[in-house]
């Protein structure tokens, strides 16, 4: 009897989503294009039809917030919750039959991999021009949110003058060997930023994968140097106490952090500048005309400076939107006024970055 | 004449090949094209074979020693899992032990936990931070905190997480040892020890080596477990394969990988079954006497046994219940390896019951693992049977091909699925599923045939042939002879098999990424979603709050399942 | 009744019978004896349709039933191992195959009544699950089981192999009875001569997947038609070179041939006391080497030069020393003469 029940539940479900959304999706959406007007299509009030929206912003309690003012704008959307490695493997791999309408937070070359791989529409919000220069326009994806990664140090052993002033100085400085916290896994964009930070500095045609052998010399003096985390500790957490004091997050963890492990850290803004990139947000494409339309309107709302003002008040984000700046929390408003984004050909970085991240794990780390 | 005999080859052969089209169908369509269109993507990218992986890989000596490393461990996690399992059998079975239902209960618990989470659990015990380390610190100040890291730590783990699927498929076999065997040793002067090494462990020989074989896949394709504790001593391969899977440039270096490992697998499998068929006898009782359980004579050893049977109990529960207790502390305590019962707070549960997924998740696990292992089971009784009953070429080619997902990571297994059938499939009758809710439960089903079919498969191994020729002979046909007498005895083994896939199902991750429909966001991918890279140490206690969710889930499931199967158990022993 | 018409069964490349061709008669207990491996199990398979002849028919009751799948013959068997479902109790064991042929909830009851009172098994064992049961109950089941279906045919295959010589005995006796009130015919497989010889009307002795004697256990006992029946069934000295010799030197008119093949049973070995005419038998000296004693008999082994013959005597009043010489006497109408070829 039970195992009947199941069944019949499962099955009912099942049919009902499989009818609700299984069709409609079958068309090859890769090859079609979409000649939308922007203006009219912004200019309409959300229809209401349901959108999934695939994010990586969605833990400690945002997707709720999301969900309410999404609904309170009039949008039907269903929160998935990815992390930003995973939402573009899936996009990627999806692109002939996608199930997620709207991708928000993943950085600027994940963007770049899912346009390449023809998944995603072009489209240009009403704020476009809040955001010029924060990044790249590529007529796909926009930014929302600026994540520069800083290093920070425990404000108790490290005083202005005694903490490292460039990120090089960690391994070249005997007196910091074993004190700063090296990445232990290389999906997070954080990580990877790092590591393009570091390898950027070396860039040379010639070189093995596009870096002279004095970058990859640096990179393993980098690694070796550094304390690799192990699970179970925190690096933050690390930090925090004094254990292994110096560390990395990206800017909008520092908020939560702070709180989390009651401290407030010594922000190091170095000699090289900060590894910089953006997080954004990008619309699939679909066969479906209605719902890509709707899912631009989301796009559009949730990017605009009063939305994301809003959430980053609440959660300690740097906005791309210039006109939302005033909503930043006090941390992160200091830390947008010190910081410089280092200046490297982040471009280049980002494409070579897979193969760097496959040889440093199979040679260096 | 003539034609009595060709018509009855007829019936025959029209059912041959009718079961035939439909398993090469589903075999090619989930099981070989999907796989090898990936792998011909990845590694035959330009239309040749790319040797650059496969270079890079030989002349990286972490990948050598991180491959030396996941033999290592599969070979030693095999032998003290047999080494701890069958202790924990005699302990359960052949001894009279005090506390034994409490025993019984303890050795499967960790059963229904999720091995990420598992291990989490231990390295906040045992870990550089953990409970029991801070403590053991304040006593000795100059241990290293590091002290439960490495290769020791990670097979200690995997042991003692480990032995409850091999309890679940050896201990069935010393229930079927003929008592007066060990009688008839008794009577021929041979002493306990003796009697265990000589005539018991015998008998249970075939499924040990069922069994071990089931532990060295574990141990060589460990993920989770060396990932947290193994450290920067001790590294594994898998946790890179599936790091280079994720990424499309890398995608070709898990691939290669893979292939070595299945290689390793292979080399394995073909040594096991070289040996297994060389030292395999059947029972030649007729008339079996139950085993009646052996008091230990010597007052000390009895003791000693006891306390060891009961510490080993406890090592299997105490880190389940740390994860109950987790799940009810804050992150910045949890990380300072306090524990203040004042601070404790329903925060954790309040945010996942609050989140917009709410509980919808639990739901949908339980409808996807329910469904897959109802189906997984449900196909390998057929398939087991066959292969059990004609044992030729095309049977054991047929075996062969079900346990392929043995040898390919999950990830590319998930990948494989979602490109292949991306667009209408002449193979799928023209059906897209990519996208549909029905995908990930044909990923489930696939990644837990290997597993299934063996399980089943020892099932059937056990029953004589005589019964069903007895059926047929009373008149039965065919289908009431499997129904009436065959199932009916291998319920309760099919039962177990149905509640570990369920189980493991449960939380499953690396597939379930890939596959999920985005309306039904699985346990497996909110959980993880809660310790990725990207994470906050809060996060983290949300995984807490999932573990013992799943973990309650799995709890009222077997209590369900079980009541029903001692009931029914119960009636047939009843007078 | 049962024909079969020259049936060849092969295993791959393994011939396990060999151009077979038997009658067995409407209610005949029949036997198939031999020594393990010879056939006879996978001939009484055949009938019960387990294996399919390679070549040949079998009939049965004038219907041809080679093909005829197993479900259908209405042939019962009692297996050696009993096959008794173990998750049934004895009650829904023998009831199994009355359900499977719908037979009615009364007709059912009534059945199950009489067969019980046939093998002898309480309404209180019938409730039990079967593993709760003695070997020797467990056989009472597979047998009730198979009578159950009223079959006209049933097929026995070492049924009582896994019992105590007692309770072989007993069962054996009880078996033949159940057999004779039932009208039943049945075939039954045995390697063990004295099951064969007490039980069967008629006796079919299996030797490498051919039949080598078909007769009454009088005839096969009497007159075994080969060498293999002579050795098999009962129990049977070959004389040796030696023996013959000596027999021919000490006795003027023995003219036994040592190139043949001379044999002769135990019990027609005797000794000075035991026979009443000594000029009718030829006399052989031996030395005493053993004796097994077994109450109502006693088998002796003596020694002749390098070689050995056994006797089997009923009376046994003096306990010989071992070594003590002693003559022997046979009768020359006991030798069993096989011609060499």
């Amino acid at each position: 009897m039970r195992v009947k029940k199941v069944l019949a539940v499962a099955l009912s479900t099942a049919l009902a989503t499989a009818t609700l959304f299984g069709c409609g999706n079958s068309d090859d959406s890769k090859a079609q294009v979409i000649d939308l007007n922007m203006e009219e299509v912004l200019a309409e009030k959300p229809s209401g039809e349901k959108i999934v929206v695939a994010t990586n912003n969605a833990a400690n309690g945002r997707d709720v917030w999301l969900l309410e003012n999404a609904k309170e704008a009039g949008f039907n959307i269903e929160i998935v919750q990815l992390g930003g490695g995973d939402v573009t493997a899936r996009v990627i791999s999806e692109v002939n039959n996608p199930t997620l309408n709207v991708v928000w937070g993943p950085s600027e070359d994940q963007f770049t991999s899912m346009i390449d791989a023809g998944a995603l529409v072009k489209f240009e919000p009403e704020w476009s021009d809040e955001v010029a220069g924060v990044s790249e326009v590529n007529g796909y994806s926009w930014p929302y949110e600026i994540q520069p990664k800083v290093l920070v140090c425990n404000p108790d052993i490290y005083t202005e003058e005694t903490a490292p002033k460039s990120w090089s100085d960690l391994w070249e400085k005997e007196e910091y060997h074993g004190k700063y916290a090296v990445p232990t896994s290389f999906e997070g964009n954080t990580n990877r930023a790092i590591i393009g930070g570091i390898l950027g500095q070396y860039l040379d045609e010639n070189g093995e994968l596009g870096v002279s052998e004095e970058g990859w010399s640096a990179i393993k003096k980098y690694f070796d140097n550094g304390y690799k985390t192990p699970k179970g500790e925190d690096d933050f957490g690390n930090m925090a106490s004094g254990k292994v004091p110096i560390t990395y997050t990206f800017a909008s963890g520092l908020k939560n952090k702070c709180e989390s492990f009651d401290v407030d850290p010594l922000i190091i803004y170095t000699e090289e500048g900060e590894p910089t990139n953006t997080n954004q947000i990008g619309v699939v494409a679909n066969s479906d005309v209605e719902l890509v339309k709707e899912s631009m309107r989301f796009a559009n709302w949730l990017g605009s400076a009063e939305v994301i003002g809003e959430y980053a008040k609440e959660n300690g984000n740097m906005v791309a939107n210039s006109v939302a700046e005033d909503s930043m929390v006090p941390i992160i408003k200091e830390v947008k006024g010190n910081y410089k984004p280092e200046d490297v050909d982040w471009k280049y970085i980002n494409s070579m970055m897979d193969e760097w991240v496959a040889k440093i794990q199979l040679e260096i780390y | 004449m003539n034609s009595l005999s060709k018509n009855y080859k007829l019936r025959r052969n029209i059912g041959f090949v009718f079961i035939a089209l439909i398993l090469g169908w589903a075999i090619f369509t989930f099981l070989i094209y999907p796989n090898l269109s990936l792998l011909r993507i990845t590694l035959f990218s330009d239309g040749k074979f790319d040797v650059t992986p496969v270079i890079k890989i030989l002349s990286s000596d972490r990948v050598i020693t991180a491959l030396k490393n996941s033999f290592m461990l599969a070979v030693c996690l095999t032998i003290t899992v047999n080494v701890l399992g069958i202790f924990q059998i005699f302990v359960l079975d052949y001894y009279e032990i005090k506390g034994h239902k409490w025993l019984n209960i303890a050795y499967h618990a960790p059963l229904i936990c999720n091995g990420m989470v598992l291990v989490t659990a231990y390295n906040f015990i045992f870990g550089s931070q953990g409970f029991i380390t801070a403590n053991l610190m304040d006593i000795f100040p100059n241990i290293d905190p590091y002290w439960f890291r490495g290769f020791g730590a990670v097979l200690i783990e995997m042991t003692f997480a480990g032995t409850a699927n091999h309890i679940m498929f050896v201990r069935d076999s010393l229930k079927n040892i003929d008592y007066q065997t060990i009688e008839a040793a008794e009577n021929m002067g041979i002493k306990g020890r003796r009697i265990l090494t000589k005539v018991v462990l015998p008998v249970l020989k075939p499924s040990i080596f069922a069994a071990s074989i089931l532990t060295f896949i574990v141990g060589i394709s460990a993920f989770a477990t060396p990932q947290v504790l193994g450290g920067e001593e001790f590294e594994t391969i898998n946790p890179l394969v599936m790091s280079f899977s994720r990424t499309l440039t890398t995608r070709n270096y898990a691939a290669v990988l893979a292939l070595f490992l299945g290689l390793i697998t292979i080399f394995v499998l073909i040594v096991t079954n070289h040996i297994e068929k060389k030292g395999n006898y059947i029972s030649i009782s007729k008339v079996k006497t139950p085993l009646k359980k052996q008091k230990i004579q010597n007052p000390i050893l009895n003791c000693i046994i006891t306390v060891v049977a009961h510490i080993v109990a406890l090592i299997q529960t105490v880190p389940l219940l740390f994860i109950f207790i987790f799940s009810f502390m804050t992150a910045s305590d949890l990380y300072a390896g306090e524990m203040n019962i004042s601070n404790f707070t329903f925060n954790n549960y309040l945010s996942v019951f609050n989140s917009t997924t709410g509980l919808k998740p639990v739901f949908t696990s339980i409808v996807y693992s329910g469904l897959s292992a109802i189906f997984l089971v449900g196909l390998m009784l057929i398939i087991a049977r066959i292969i059990t009953k004609y044992n030729n070429k095309y049977t054991s080619a047929l075996e062969m091909f079900l346990q392929i997902p043995w040898f390919l990571p999950v990830t590319l297994i998930a990948l494989g699925l979602i490109m292949s059938f991306d667009r209408p499939n002449f193979l799928t009758f023209g059906f897209t599923l990519t996208g549909t809710v029905y995908i990930m439960l044909i990923g489930y089903i696939i990644i837990k045939l290997p597993y299934t079919l063996r399980m089943i498969k020892a099932a059937y191994a056990g029953i004589d042939n005589s019964l069903e020729e007895a059926a047929k002979n009373l008149g039965a046909s065919t289908i009431k002879t499997y129904v009436k007498v065959i199932f009916p005895i291998i319920w309760p083994e099919v039962l177990s098999v149905f509640l570990l896939n369920f189980i493991q199902q449960l939380s499953e991750y690396n597939v379930s990424v890939f596959l999920f429909h985005p309306m039904f966001q699985p346990l497996g991918v909110m959980l993880n979603a809660a310790t990725g890279a990207d994470s906050t140490p809060e996060s983290q206690m949300i995984s807490f709050v999932y573990s013992v969710i799943i973990m309650l889930v799995s709890i009222v499931i077997i209590s369900i399942v079980y009541g029903r199967k001692n009931a029914t158990l119960k009636k047939r022993q009843q007078i | 009744m049962i024909k079969f018409n020259n049936i060849e069964i092969k295993f791959g490349d393994f011939v396990a019978i060999k151009d077979l061709s038997l009658e067995v008669k409407e209610g005949e207990f029949f036997t198939f004896l031999g020594p393990s491996g010879c056939g006879k199990t996978t001939t009484l398979r055949a009938l019960a349709g387990f294996v399919k002849p390679t070549k040949g028919s079998i009939e049965v009751a004038g219907e041809d039933i080679t093909y005829k799948p197993i479900e259908k013959r209405g042939i019962g068997m009692v297996f050696q191992s009993y096959a008794l479902f173990p998750t049934m109790t004895v009650e829904e064991n023998i009831t199994f195959g009355l359900k499977e042929n719908k037979w009615d909830k009364a007709a059912i009851a009534a059945q199950l009544k009489r067969v019980a009172e046939m093998v002898n098994l309480t309404d209180e064992q019938l409730k039990k699950n079967v593993s709760a049961l003695s070997g020797g109950q467990q056989q009472r089941v597979a047998i009730a089981r198979a009578l159950a279906l009223n079959p006209k045919i049933i097929v026995l295959d070492e049924p009582l192999s896994n019992l105590d010589a007692k309770l072989r005995k007993s069962l054996r006796l009880e078996l033949k009875k159940i057999q004779k009130s039932s009208g039943t015919t049945m075939i039954y497989v045995t390697h063990d001569q004295e099951e064969a010889l007490t039980l069967s009307d008629r006796i079919a002795v299996f030797n490498n997947g051919c039949i080598e004697q078909i007769g009454t256990p009088r005839e096969i006992y009497y007159s075994p038609r080969s060498e293999f029946v002579t050795n098999f069934i009962g129990d049977t000295n070959q004389l040796s070179n030696e023996v013959v010799e000596k027999i021919n030197k000490y006795n003027s008119e023995a003219k036994l041939n040592p190139q043949d093949h001379i044999y002769v049973r135990v019990e027609n070995v005797k000794e000075e006391g035991q026979i009443s005419e000594k000029e009718k038998y030829f006399v052989l000296p031996a030395y005493f080497q053993t004796e097994e004693f077994y109450g109502i008999t006693t088998r002796k082994t003596f020694n002749i030069g390098n070689s050995e013959i056994k006797s089997m005597s009923l009376k046994n009043d003096k306990k010989l020393e071992v070594g003590a010489k002693m003559d022997l006497f046979i009768n020359p109408s006991d030798f069993i003469v096989f011609k060499e070829l």
